[in-house]
């Protein structure tokens, strides 16, 4: 740590200079740099495998030797430090046998397996050997015969007998996600890399280290023996699997998709991505997938024409228009254009102004949420903060990325308070962490501002997430912050929630209460929630669901009566979800590798997805079904030009007030009776959401959900781990197994979201962190 | 499973540390003295008390000499193997050893669990070469008459040493 | 010349581990006299006196100790480097057994002198005997206030001959893998926990105590010009009393075989010796005549090293000899870096397979190239030390590899390359 403040303090202090010479030219470079650094400055190659840039120079592999004048032996140049008057020389005959020597030395125990190894023809070592060998090897003994093919989990092989111990992976559990998942063990020539008996590696960022291990020990499986490098279509584009909104390379073959890869972007994702964007991809390839449009005949989904299903949809349209009693729910997965034609759609054409692509548990209205999701700061800063208040967010199960940039941070510095309803991965890095039981947020909140906030210096940052935002007391809670930022203005506020493209939803208007561009809703709907439980008591016209899977969202009576209640219901999906199997008509749709169109990410960050493949036969868009159905009704379906330009800037303004107004809505939490425990939704990276259902490497890193409590309230109710347990709300009850931790704080019962065989919705509408709930041996 | 004695013991060296994991290999010498090898639910158990990841300790654990990760006899025998002790005939010694234990090639462990045996790299005791260490007791020179007696007198010894002074640990705990 | 006992003047004293028997000859009373004086004082007459560190390097300690800052709100630590594990070695376990008062002594004036309120004594593990010892001494010491404000940790290492570098033992005191860090940062500006550490022989701290007790002068006048003070050899292998000796740097090699460790054993002559442990070259009959110091011996190309002479008769085999010194290199290697992790196993390889009759020719100059290219450009020395043993028996004795090489039917043909080119 204490070399890296020191850096960090000499940023502030003027850079001071340094001239050296490489290779006859000479070169100034801010004191600190390493010779390698100077030598990329000048565009001097210089082979490396140990070193990476986003972390310290390591100087063990020794491929980056040298020759520096006046220095008895060669030099590492990543970790030589760079000095005023050195004289370097990197193509020497000294230099070049050097190198020559440590490729003999990589290659005498790397088995030439190159013809069947994933990472030919893109890998540093083939690159180097060409480039830097001598090409005759003096090795006569026998190779090291080791494992081939162990599989650390769905996503990982290792192949021992090509790793070159450049710790690169290793390095990167520790240093950058912290999560340690792979580890070099024994030692000497025995040096093997992997987990403790080869047990599954634990982390959600493993696709990087398969992307920066520079020979072929690590691979994917899911690319296994599939492609090629030389073969492979590229395009770039933006993973919208959460809100980070990660760049991203999708490779292909012949339409169809290989891999996935990350793409540089200092100021979102670095060089980074989480191993859902690595594989979450693969449900674009599944045959469960619609493949035409299906229509309720006889009670049953049958295929059906795009002519018959669009012309009684738009009939339908012109049957229901003005209604009150009509929606349109989703939009989380579609792109900003396809989310403004959708709203558009049914503000204007339809006559409803029921959209809201929010269908979830809690929905605040305008006024309690307050302030919508979004940072003030870019993604890109966080590195360089000195301070993070972690208030309420799961970082790695939400916005796994972030929690790399935070790491980094951490790295350069950077001091986090962690708080919430319990322990994650983030909480063994922070350096004060708080666990409490929902509803306690205030008494957090002043002891933060007691002990925390006065010691803030330097550049500051809050992020709040989920567990404090679903809170009747939102609103509340932001104002106190705001108050902070009033008294603390290098404090920036972030509001992390949502995942998707929810933000670009949003600002398309696809909201009972904004309109496009975040202006006010000419006339304000119903939020979904709303429409659901009116469409529960009374008939209800139509439902229009592209993008969403209500019936998974809300108790399954509850979803019985709207469902007896909905006289028409139109899906528009990739899969055959709940909500599909029961709708009249069901319309396949594209997914976000096959179409094109722009995102918007956690910081308004306006970012475009491109077709990496064609479309599946006979598929259609979001937007181009919407625009057809309107084109029935004598509509064209057009970006208006003033939105348009919005979509121009790189980032949405995000815009804080000064401070909140009380408002009448309630804020009083719920008492706790008798046995009673309180209720934190939590999120999983890793769910059984439609998409991760359909990815069949991911789907294998999901985690039985559980529901879990503290010991002290295990004890006290005789329940124990693996208990079968109902928690019973004033709405609902749910079963599940049963989880002891003292990661959970007491008086609380936490409940994942995101999986129907754990529905949490099933305990009601509306629900909302600190919501009263029982739980007893089922 | 390791005892209460044990995990207060390596609390108790945590704290002689300004920062705790320096206490890790001592506190893995302790928990293999009373388990006899440290397999992976002790290795767990030790990372827990650590804070650590046991992948973490696991890359310790594989990496120093003194740690066995499988089972190990009830009595360990150390003979050196190094220059000096080779150039005194420690080849001819460990071969004696070896076969008055009845080991196998390529076997470490007697079948009754008995002893262990490690041919080492140096011990510092080159004086005394061909030299072993026979649990925590240093023996040597070694003659070939005296191996009989070498056996028979460590299996009157307590077992499986442990270097860290002043530990309080239940022997044999279960695992 | 008779032995010149300094640091082993009252190891065979009984019960002289006891801090009563070690106090009664003057015991503790130099740590006093050394509080008396300024921390800069005591690090001055170190400086002056020339003690090189009797660690294997030869560095300064004066000149190691004055590169501690000495900002007073720095938290700095003393390091006693008591891992003992070059082939050959065992003069610090005779200390620590017989006289660890000495030591603890040693280490309470040198961290008066830095600075550091916390000593430890990195001991490797297997010495069960004297960690028992050392951690009574030093709870005796502690409860008759000898330490002062001091605290002395007594730690145990695992088995791993690279914890005796002093950035792996840095690395591996924190409980981690054993592995060396980049210099620099030197551990004197930030060692342990990223703070300045002194790391220091055992041997070296013992001077310190004779050095404050009797001054500069007094060193200086032992030994050689830049090669102050006694040293305690040790011999082993073919000789008839292997044991230490101590005597003033500078004694001839032959002086130390023939007259302290009683010379070859009945019937056999000399055949050579690794004059610093098992990390130098070896020096043969015509060498025995040089005198035992750092200088004298590095214009050999050898080095003096732990002082730990491995004599060998004429009944050794050098091939094997190389072969299994490798071998312990290997074993030892923490392959961190590419050059000795992968150098050391090729090397074994290859003398296994002379050794098994199937070794050729070109071996031989195979085996003196790659083991230069090991050593330059590996990260630590200790692949820097595991190629003169093998070289220098290469080259003194290399028709003994010969006619090893001479069983192969087919030794002057190349062999046949499994794989010709790479790619
Ligand atoms: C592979 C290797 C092993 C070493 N082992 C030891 C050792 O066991 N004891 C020791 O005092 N120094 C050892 N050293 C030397 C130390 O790195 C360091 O130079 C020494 O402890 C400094 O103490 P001194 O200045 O008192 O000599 C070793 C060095 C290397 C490269
Ligand atoms: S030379 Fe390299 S592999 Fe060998 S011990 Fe030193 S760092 Fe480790
Ligand atoms: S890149 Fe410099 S040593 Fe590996």
């Amino acid at each position: 740590m204490s070399t890296e403040t020191k850096n960090k303090q000499s940023e502030n202090i003027k850079q001071e200079m340094i001239n050296l010479t490489i290779d006859g030219q000479v070169v100034s470079t801010p004191k600190g740099s390493t010779v390698y650094q100077a030598a990329q400055q000048l565009g001097i190659d210089i082979p490396i495998f140990c070193y990476q840039d986003r972390m310290p120079a390591l100087g063990a592999c020794r491929m980056c030797l040298v020759e520096v004048e006046k220095m008895p032996k060669l030099a590492a140049s990543c970790s030589q430090g760079a000095m005023e008057g050195m004289v370097v020389h990197t193509k020497s005959k000294k230099a070049e046998d050097g190198r020559k020597s440590i490729i003999e030395f990589l290659l005498i125990n790397h088995p030439l397996d190159c013809p069947i190894c994933d990472k030919g023809g893109e890998c540093p070592l083939q690159d180097n050997t060409l480039d830097y060998g001598s090409g005759i090897s003096r090795f006569v003994e026998d190779k090291r015969k080791l494992e081939k093919k162990t599989a650390l989990g769905p996503l990982l092989i290792v192949d021992q007998e090509r790793c070159i111990a450049c710790a690169r992976c290793t390095r990167f559990g520790e240093i950058v996600a912290g999560d340690d998942a792979l580890k070099l063990k024994d030692r000497g020539f025995r040096t093997e890399i992997g987990t403790p008996n080869d047990q599954p590696v634990e982390s959600k960022f493993i696709g990087n280290t398969i992307q920066m291990c520079p020979v072929g020990a690590l691979t994917s499986q899911v690319y296994r023996f599939r492609a090629r490098p030389w073969d492979n279509d590229t395009v770039e584009s933006t993973c919208t699997l959460c809100a980070v909104g990660c760049n991203m390379k999708v490779d292909t073959r012949d339409n169809e998709i290989l891999r996935v890869r990350s793409v540089e972007n200092r100021d979102v994702n670095d060089i980074w991505m989480c191993d859902k964007g690595f594989f979450g991809y693969e449900h674009v390839n599944d045959d469960n997938r619609i493949k035409t449009p299906l229509i309720r005949r006889n009670g049953e989904l049958v295929p059906a024409g795009w002519e018959e299903v669009l012309e009684l949809i738009a009939n339908k349209f012109k049957e229901v228009k003005a209604s009150p009693k009509v929606g349109a729910l989703g939009g989380s997965p579609l792109t900003v254009e396809e989310n403004y034609f959708f709203q558009k759609l049914f503000r204007e054409v339809v006559e409803s102004p029921n959209v809201d692509a929010r269908v979830g548990l809690s929905q605040q209205d305008k006024d309690q949420e307050a302030i919508p999701a979004g940072t003030e700061i870019s993604l890109g800063e966080i590195e360089s903060l000195d301070n993070v208040l972690v208030l309420g967010s799961d970082l790695t199960e939400t916005f796994p990325v972030i929690w790399l940039r935070l790491k980094q941070g951490m790295n350069n510095g950077a001091k986090v308070v962690v708080t919430g309803h319990h322990q994650t991965e983030v909480s063994p890095h922070s350096n004060k962490e708080i666990i409490h039981a929902p509803g306690e947020e205030f008494a957090v909140l002043d002891q933060l501002e007691k002990e925390v906030l006065p010691t803030l210096k330097g550049k500051s940052a809050l992020f709040i997430g989920e567990q404090y935002l679903k809170s009747t007391s939102r609103r509340k809670i932001l104002s106190t912050l705001l108050k902070w930022k009033k008294q603390n203005p290098e404090l920036s506020l972030n509001i992390l929630e949502g995942t998707g493209n929810d933000l670009g939803a949003r600002f398309a208007g696809m909201h009972p209460a904004i309109g496009p561009a975040g202006s006010d809703a000419k006339q304000t709907g119903l939020s979904s929630s709303d429409m659901l439980i009116q469409a529960s008591k009374e008939p209800w016209d139509l439902f229009y669901v592209a993008g969403a899977n209500p019936a998974a969202k809300v108790p399954a009576p509850l979803w019985d009566q709207i469902r007896e209640k909905t006289k028409f219901l139109v899906v528009q999906d990739l899969f055959l979800t709940k909500t599909a199997e029961e709708a009249d008509v069901v319309l396949p749709t594209l997914s976000f590798i096959e179409k094109g169109g722009h995102v918007i990410n956690i910081e308004g960050r306006i970012q475009e997805i491109r077709a990496a493949k064609s479309a599946p036969e006979g598929l259609l868009s979001d937007a181009e079904i919407f625009t057809l159905i309107a084109q029935r009704l004598g509509t064209t379906l057009i970006l208006d030009k003033e939105f348009s330009e919005h979509l121009k800037v790189e980032r949405l303004p995000f815009k804080v007030p000064t401070q909140l107004e009380e408002i009448s809505a309630s804020t009083q939490l719920e008492e706790i009776k008798g046995e009673q425990l309180r209720l934190s939704l939590s999120q999983k990276l890793f769910d059984h959401g439609t998409r991760v259902q359909y990815s069949p490497a991911i789907e294998q890193l999901v985690k039985e959900p559980t529901i879990s409590i503290h010991p002290e309230e295990a004890i006290n109710r005789l329940l124990k781990e693996g208990d079968l347990v109902v928690v019973e709300s004033e709405q609902g009850t749910l079963k599940g197994t049963l989880k002891v931790t003292e990661a959970v704080a007491k008086a609380t019962v936490v409940i994942p979201e995101g999986f129907p065989e754990l529905s949490v919705a099933q305990l009601g509408m509306k629900l909302s962190n600190a919501t009263a709930v029982i739980v007893k041996k089922g | 499973m390791l005892s209460e004695k044990a995990k207060n013991s390596i609390l108790k060296l945590q704290d002689k540390y300004p920062v705790k994991r320096s206490a890790l290999l001592p506190a893995l010498h302790v928990a293999q003295a009373e388990i006899g090898y440290l397999p992976q639910k002790v290795q767990q158990e030790v990372a827990d008390l650590f804070d650590l990841n046991v992948t973490e300790v696991h890359s310790v654990v594989t990496f120093y000499d003194m740690f066995f990760e499988e089972p190990t006899g009830k009595h360990l025998l150390h003979v050196c193997k190094n220059i000096s002790c080779m150039l005194r005939g420690s080849d001819e010694v460990i071969a004696k050893f070896r076969a008055k234990l009845g080991l196998k090639p390529g076997e470490k462990t007697t079948g009754d669990k008995q002893f262990t045996l490690v041919a080492s790299e140096c011990l510092a005791a080159c004086d005394r070469a061909p030299m072993m260490i026979a649990n925590d007791k240093v023996i040597g020179p070694i003659e070939e008459k005296d191996i009989d007696s070498i056996i028979e007198e460590t299996k009157k010894m307590d077992g499986h040493p442990c270097p860290v002074p002043n530990i309080d640990i239940e022997r044999g705990a279960s695992h | 010349m008779p032995e010149l006992r300094v640091l082993l003047k009252n190891i065979d004293v009984p019960n002289q581990k006891d801090l009563a028997v070690y106090e009664q000859d003057q015991g503790y009373a130099t740590l006093r006299k050394a509080r008396e004086q300024t921390p800069d004082e005591v690090i001055e007459i170190v400086k002056t006196a020339g003690l090189r560190g009797r660690g294997g390097a030869g560095f300064p300690t004066g000149i190691k100790w004055s590169f501690v800052p000495k900002d007073p709100n720095l938290e700095k630590y003393l390091v006693c480097n008591c891992d003992e594990s070059e082939p050959g070695t065992f003069k610090d376990r005779v200390i620590i057994e017989k006289d660890p008062h000495q030591l603890i002594e040693g280490i309470a004036i040198a961290s008066y002198a830095i600075g550091a309120k916390k000593a430890f004594i990195y001991s490797r593990g297997e010495f069960y005997e004297g960690i028992h010892i050392l951690q009574a001494a030093v709870d005796e010491a502690k409860a008759k206030s000898h330490l002062g404000d001091l605290d002395i940790v007594v730690h145990t290492g695992a088995g791993a001959y690279i914890a005796g570098e002093e950035t792996a033992q840095l690395d591996s005191l924190e409980g981690r893998k054993a592995q060396p860090r980049s210099k620099p940062p030197f551990p004197a500006i930030a060692g342990l926990y990223g703070k300045p550490t002194v790391v220091n022989n055992v041997e070296t701290l013992c001077n310190a105590v004779h050095i404050v007790k009797n001054g500069a002068e007094w060193f200086q006048s032992i030994g050689k010009e830049r090669n102050n003070g006694t040293k305690i050899f040790q011999i082993s292998g073919h000789v008839k009393k292997p044991g230490v000796v101590e005597l003033p740097l500078g004694t001839t090699l032959r002086e130390v075989i023939f007259e302290h460790a009683g010379g070859m054993l009945d019937g056999r002559t000399f055949k050579a010796v690794f004059p610093g442990g098992s990390s130098c070259s070896l020096l043969t009959e015509k060498d025995l005549d040089v005198e035992m110091d750092f200088d004298s011996l590095a214009k050999l190309k050898t080095m003096l090293g732990t002082a730990s002479l491995i004599v060998m008769d004429d009944s050794a085999d050098m091939v094997k000899v190389a072969h299994r010194l490798m071998e312990f290199y290997q074993n030892e290697s923490c392959g961190k870096c590419t050059p000795c992790r992968e150098g050391t196993r090729w090397m074994v390889q290859v003398l296994e397979r002379i050794l098994s009759g199937e070794g050729t020719q070109s071996d031989l100059d195979l085996i003196l190239n790659v083991c230069d290219d090991m050593a330059a450009n590996s990260f630590c020395p200790l692949a820097v030390g595991a190629a003169p043993p093998v070289i220098s028996s290469v080259v003194n004795f290399r028709e003994e590899f010969e006619a090893y090489v001479q069983k192969n039917p087919n030794a002057d043909k190349p062999r046949e390359m499994k794989v010709k080119a790479y790619i």
